[in-house]
């Protein structure tokens, strides 16, 4: 009896003590030591949205968050919608997106921006792009499919730093005041239950190009990289036999003299097409919609690859005529909550639009893609010590 | 790759050995479940390397079976030798009335009740008596010779075998490659394909394991282990088998084949000493290791104060590192109820160059000590020799007779550091090492009473605090140029790189523009920052560790287990937690093999 007593004793004992250490871990993990930039605010928000109450989720790179706006789309069309995009996106993240999409929404299309499928001699995973999806997807059959996907871009014994970031992050806590507004932020965002801007970048500035090629003319598709290719076969394949409704489209870009880059991805643009019309999708090139848009390439571009404010409310205005008038969006109907929680979004975008053109008119370059008051204080920290900092 | 310590899979890999170890149903079978954990543990590292080690294991076994057979045989002879030559010589004076076992020598008279005055008959009895015991012992020297001698060759042979064995991998390829450089040196035209061998896991270590008990079974010390897999377990008991420590057969394998019951106490005691482990190789060892290269990379462009930083950061590194090692490795022994040798003193606390090799590396420097040191200094030859200086008219002065008397210690000590030296790798910076290390050790005890008479004559007690800190000081400033050869690519850079700590030392150069570059190298300014501050307080902590450990004689679990349970339970969990936050493992880390795994 006296033994059992001592037993018990030493096994809560010991359980306690794991128990301690396990909790301090994964809020260390949770909160404190995992990285915290806009994509992983985006992906943590995603998951945060109510089952079933997205009409459309749009995903791809940075292009997404930069050049549409989900509380513009509901204030002016209403519907509801939400950018599903990290930066850098590459192709090889596309089928996870769209199977945890489907699993957590029933939307009546999805929306890609194909930047991820126009990369060139660059590999179709990137370590990056998956740890902001395994960084902030919930454990399940889809982050098992998508970290065994890219078996080819670790180690084995890096595998299980996918499932518990601790292992590759915990050197993170090396700034406590950096380590404070991670925190902040991460609890503010878990306490309020949503995004208010639902993933939205906005920053108010102007690209200033030189000189702008007229892309109106037929050239001809360009091919993809082999493997990328190969990638976006395999999507096809994957959506067309489960039958998922889905747009591709090429968001508004500069294409300056000179850049390579975007005269290249212009002309693989038309490949892509080539390839989803086949499996009877359809692509929309706004690179050759700029001035059916109404967009200036002197007024509504942030840089040569991302809208600004002005140029992203022309590009979610012409988007969501063009998803209305396809797509079976009109008619659905959402709960009260969501509806509520959706007009409360609509509010305070307005009133951020407000600030942040207030900011701009005060010679403040503001972030406006960020969710919450503690994100405005960690980037006026951050400016004041560039401020300090002497110029190079 | 073997199992790193600091892998996921080792934690699982351990976790599994350790439950079913105990689990009731295989309790029985403990000695077959750490074998299978131990082949398991090598295999993963590298599948061909267990031929070596299962070679290594059969001659041993092989070896040691046939020089106790010998012995045994011889021994049997010896005992009934007696009987045998009067069986095959003397059938008639064995079978004559009062003779007496010869090994107890010619029966006494007065044995047998008869007069002490000799007669004829005694007398002729007597001489025969005596003719037929030196004749016996004459037969018992033979087969004392001849079993000496054969089992002798047996020994030497197996020896040459398995140390053939390490020989090949390990200093081969580096023979060779000299050769070939020789050979383009001398603009020959021989060809000569390089050889690149895969350096079995642990090869050294299990090498000297297993020629220690050959020798010891052949000195008598103890029968050979008839069970092949009990030896194979032996030689690979897979906690020790990535660096050690040494082990002893007599020492070990009691524990090894005995079956053992969970213990709580041994559990908790084993946990914290392999936590202590992993604080110091992943917080302390892991996060300074880039400094080395760093500096040993391009210490010609750098200050003196950079490369005796380096230097300073390997003494701190390989301690760490090693140690550490060592801890998790004795840890994980202890929860299993075995009892691994220590093989650390806090060497750093040691007041001359004698006493670091007898606080580093303990179980090298006891097997180099049994199998080495004393054959040598005990050997015909050795004495022989401190005789002849003895008598000589050296050997009269008063230095004479002290140099005669350390002689043979010196020369065994010479030997053995020779050893060590080659036994760190094969390069000739090694073996300069080794040989630094003699000299110095064999220097120090001819100069023993020299400095005993000055530190008299001018008072100075051996119990003052400045003096053992000068000595401590003094010390480390031996150790660290031994160390120089370490790091060192060679010995003339090994020389180069002493030399710009003497005459180029430039503290401001370090401070102000050298310092980021050796401990910030491929990190951000916040990360250099933070394994400043960390380096520093996780130092602070190993030598208030030392200390108390030095001062008390105890051990921290000790002490620590008699605080209260709040108390315990706090240290704990900040050691764990600490570990777990600032240690140097995971992607984005380089994360260091031990430094001894590829001995």
């Amino acid at each position: 009896m006296e033994n059992k007593k001592i037993i018990i004793k030493r096994i809560l004992k010991i359980l306690l003590l794991a128990a301690a250490v396990l909790l301090s871990v994964y809020g260390l993990q949770e909160y404190v030591v995992k990285p915290w930039d806009s994509s992983d605010q985006r992906i943590t928000g995603f998951y945060m949205e109510p089952e079933n109450s997205l009409d459309v989720v749009l995903m791809g790179a940075s292009d997404v968050h930069y050049d549409f706006s989900s509380c513009r789309a509901y204030g002016e069309f209403g519907y509801t919608s939400y950018p599903f995009s990290c930066h850098q996106s590459t192709i090889g993240v596309w089928q996870t997106q769209v199977d945890e999409i489907m699993r957590t929404q029933s939307p009546a299309v999805i929306v890609i921006e194909i930047n991820g499928a126009l990369y060139m001699d660059e590999p179709v995973h990137s370590d990056e792009n998956l740890r902001f999806f395994t960084n902030n997807m919930p454990n399940g059959a889809s982050k098992d499919s998508l970290i065994e996907a890219y078996s080819d871009i670790y180690e084995p014994g890096e595998r299980m730093s996918y499932y518990i970031p601790f292992l590759k992050y915990h050197g993170n806590l090396r700034d406590l005041g950096e380590a404070y507004s991670r925190a902040m932020e991460r609890i503010s965002l878990r306490l309020r239950g949503r995004t208010r801007l639902k993933g939205e970048t906005t920053i108010l500035g102007t690209a200033r190009p030189g000189h702008v090629l007229d892309m109106t003319y037929e050239y001809g598709p360009l091919p993809l990289d082999p493997s990328h290719e190969e990638v976006l076969v395999s999507f096809l394949d994957h959506c067309r036999e489960r039958d998922i409704p889905l747009l591709f489209i090429r968001s508004p870009h500069i294409i300056e003299e000179g850049d390579k880059k975007n005269i290249g991805r212009f002309h693989m643009t038309d490949r892509v097409a080539e390839i989803v019309a086949k499996y009877g999708y359809e692509l929309i090139h706004f690179d050759r919609l700029h001035g059916e848009i109404g967009l200036d390439e002197t007024r509504d571009f942030l840089d040569s690859d991302h809208l600004n404010l002005y140029g992203k409310e022309k590009f979610t205005d012409a988007l969501s005529a063009y998803l209305l008038d396809r797509f079976p969006i009109e008619g659905r109907t959402h709960s009260q909550d969501v509806t509520a929680a959706w007009d409360e979004s609509l509010a305070y975008y307005r009133q951020y639009r407000e600030d942040m053109e207030s900011d701009y008119a005060n010679g403040r370059e503001e972030n406006f893609g960020l969710y919450t008051s503690e994100s405005r204080a960690l980037i006026d920290k951050l400016s004041a010590e560039l401020e300090k900092k002497p110029a190079p | 790759m073997p199992m790193s310590y600091t892998a996921f899979s080792f934690f699982i890999f351990t976790a599994i050995t350790i439950t079913l170890y105990f689990l009731p149903p295989f309790r029985r079978h403990q000695k077959i479940i750490l074998l299978a954990a131990s082949y398991i543990f090598y295999a993963y590292a590298d599948i061909s390397c267990l031929g070596f080690i299962l070679a290594t294991t059969l001659l041993t076994y092989l070896g040691a079976l046939s020089i106790d057979a010998i012995q045994m045989s011889g021994k049997f002879r010896l005992k009934y030798a007696d009987a045998i030559r009067d069986t095959m010589e003397l059938p008639d004076a064995h079978k004559r009335k009062g003779q007496k076992d010869p090994d107890k020598g010619p029966a006494s008279p007065s044995d047998k009740g008869i007069s002490s005055v000799p007669n004829k008959d005694s007398l002729s009895t007597s001489k025969a008596g005596e003719k037929k015991t030196a004749s016996i012992q004459d037969a018992k020297d033979k087969v004392k010779n001849s079993t000496e001698r054969v089992s002798k060759a047996i020994l030497h042979l197996t020896l040459l075998s398995i140390f053939g064995i390490l020989f090949f991998v390990k200093y081969v390829p580096f023979l060779l490659d000299t050769l070939r450089k020789l050979i383009a040196a001398l603009t020959l035209e021989i060809p000569l394909e390089p050889l690149s061998i895969l350096l079995p896991l642990g090869i050294s270590f299990y090498t000297f394991q297993a020629a220690g008990y050959l020798i010891d079974v052949s000195r008598g010390k103890y029968h050979a282990e008839p069970g092949f897999l009990r030896l194979a377990l032996f030689l690979s008991y897979f906690p020790q088998i990535v660096q050690g420590p040494i082990s002893f057969y007599d020492k070990l394998s009691p524990q090894l084949y005995e079956t053992h019951s969970f213990s709580f106490h041994r559990f908790k005691y084993g946990m914290e000493l392999i936590l202590w482990g992993y604080f110091k190789k992943s917080v302390i060892g892991d996060r300074i290791a880039s400094v080395i290269p760093t500096v040993i990379g391009r210490y010609e462009e750098m200050s003196g104060a950079a490369c005796l930083t380096a230097l300073l950061i390997y003494a701190i590194q390989l301690y760490a590192d090693f140690s550490a090692g060592i801890d998790i490795s004795r840890g994980i022994s202890e929860i299993l109820g075995i009892d691994l040798p220590e093989n650390f003193r806090r060497p750093y606390f040691s007041r001359n160059i004698s006493e670091y090799w007898r606080r580093w590396h303990i179980t090298l420097g006891e097997w180099m000590k049994n199998y080495i040191f004393y054959p040598i200094a005990l050997s015909k030859k050795a004495v022989a020799l401190r005789k002849k200086v003895k008598n000589s008219a050296f050997g009269k002065k008063s230095f004479g007779k002290h140099f005669s008397k350390m002689l043979p210690n010196m020369l065994a000590t010479l030997v053995v550091f020779l050893l060590v030296g080659i036994w760190h790798g094969a390069a000739s910076r090694y073996v300069f090492f080794g040989i630094y290390n003699g000299v110095l050790i064999s220097v120090s005890m001819l100069l023993a009473p020299s400095f005993l008479a000055l530190r008299n004559k001018l008072h100075i007690s051996e119990k003052s605090i400045p003096f053992i800190l000068f000595q401590i000081i003094r010390t480390w400033i031996f150790i660290l140029i031994g160390y120089v050869f370490d790091i060192a690519l060679s010995v003339t850079m090994g020389f180069r790189f002493m030399w710009k700590i003497f005459t180029n030392f430039d503290l401001n150069l370090f401070l102000e523009k050298e310092f980021r570059k050796v401990f910030g190298k491929g990190v951000s300014g916040s990360q250099a920052l933070l394994n400043y501050r960390i380096l520093f307080i996780s130092l602070l902590v190993l030598l208030i560790v030392g200390i108390i450990q030095e001062k008390s004689g105890r051990r921290i679990r000790d002490i620590l287990d008699r605080k209260p349970f709040i108390l315990q339970f706090a240290v704990l969990f900040v050691g764990i937690l600490f570990t777990l936050i600032y240690g140097a493992y995971g992607s984005g880390y380089d994360v260091k093999g031990f430094v001894y795994m590829n001995f």
